[in-house]
């Protein structure tokens, strides 16, 4: 049976406390986890035939679904979905291998979680909406010669300025969501208009106590731009804020 | 996703999937190359690309317009020069087939290209 490595944890109690923690929790098709260690890192594993395993979106949800529930007893960095390795020595020699960069890593999560926000809104509406409350200026070139390339020129530039006040307003609420974020010495990830209806797609790093300290910023936010939708997710394993190269 | 992992949200799911699809069509913005399309996916990617830089040197045009710093024969050239691009762009669409939405690769994680 090969090992299938779900998560690499943090494990400073213990090792009998690990797997005791560990039987309570159950893997993909119910199998069971066990922990391998090194030192105070652990790689919690399921035995699986590699050929056997079917890597879809259920299997997909499963997996995360199981990272997610060791991560409410440990922290943890989440593995790659199929992160194989042949035996249990195997998955030693690679705990070894890159221990310091996983300590490295697990130090900097450690207590804490991942929150998503996106901020969703029709792009179309509120450039429309800031067009109303602040008319653009209308004529920007003369066009008193008649040319049609003028007009050109002047029909672009007014729809240039309506997409810069659309990316000053998503500009502004980055800034709020930021200085919020600053309060709570978070660490994030935040891009701006990641689509025409993704105004803000931003990641946090936060500590587990602060989450309803979050989730009240995020309200306030919302009280403050109704016109835009605000969905806030979470806790989630460190997805987003792992960074290390298998050695 | 499970409904507990949603912390906050005011509207519905519904309508928010409803602004999300009006504007993101996430499987024809992907680009799908096989054996039968290469020539079509091709041109696809390709104008992609071209789409991208023009609206880019667009983009650059007008934030010096915007800046004041060019003369009105400087402008009405510029304003040539756009044109006569936004209209080889339209020819080259309706050559193979492409609109507007086509142009719009979106990346993943990313987002959209355009």
């Amino acid at each position: 049976m090969d090992k299938l490595i779900y998560a690499i944890l943090l494990n400073k109690s213990k090792t009998d406390n690990l797997q005791q923690t560990l039987s309570g929790i159950e893997g993909i098709d119910k199998s069971a986890l066990n922990a391998i260690s090194f030192g105070t890192i652990s790689a919690v594993c399921g035995n699986f035939n590699k050929s056997d395993f079917a890597a879809n979106q259920a299997v997909a949800l499963a997996f995360a679904g199981v990272i997610d529930e060791v991560a409410k007893h440990f922290t943890l960095l989440p593995m790659r979905f199929g992160s194989f390795m042949k035996t249990s020595e195997d998955v030693s020699k690679m705990l070894e291998k890159n221990h310091d960069g996983f300590l490295q890593n697990l130090e900097k999560v450690e207590n804490k979680f991942e929150f998503g926000l996106k901020v969703f809104g029709d792009s179309t509406k509120i450039q429309e909406h800031l067009k109303a409350t602040n008319p653009i200026e209308e004529k920007v070139v003369d066009e008193n010669e008649a040319s049609k390339f003028k007009s050109y020129v002047n029909k672009k530039l007014r729809a240039h300025r309506i997409e810069e006040r659309l990316l000053s307003f998503v500009d502004t609420i980055v800034a709020e969501i930021t200085l919020y974020l600053k309060q709570m010495e978070a660490t994030s990830r935040i891009q701006k208009m990641a689509s025409e209806s993704i105004l803000v797609d931003g990641v946090f790093l936060i500590k587990k106590n602060q989450q309803q300290q979050l989730v009240e910023a995020i309200g306030d936010l919302q009280k403050q731009y109704p016109e835009i939708k605000f969905v806030l997710t979470g806790p989630w394993p460190p997805y987003s804020f792992v960074e290390i190269k298998l050695k | 996703m499970s409904d507990d992992k949603i912390l906050f949200n005011t509207g519905s799911l519904d309508e928010i999937s409803d602004i999300v699809g009006k504007f993101d069509d996430i499987e024809n913005s992907k680009l799908k190359l096989t054996p039968d399309n290469a020539d079509s996916g091709l041109a696809k990617l390709v104008l992609t690309l071209v789409e991208l830089i023009r609206k880019l040197v667009e983009k650059q045009a007008m934030r010096r317009v915007d800046g004041g710093s060019l003369t009105e024969e400087e402008i009405e050239r510029l304003g040539e020069t756009l044109w006569k691009l936004e209209m080889k762009m339209e020819e080259l669409k309706k050559h193979f087939n492409l609109t507007d939405r086509d142009l719009n690769i979106n990346l993943g994680p990313l987002g959209d290209l355009i």
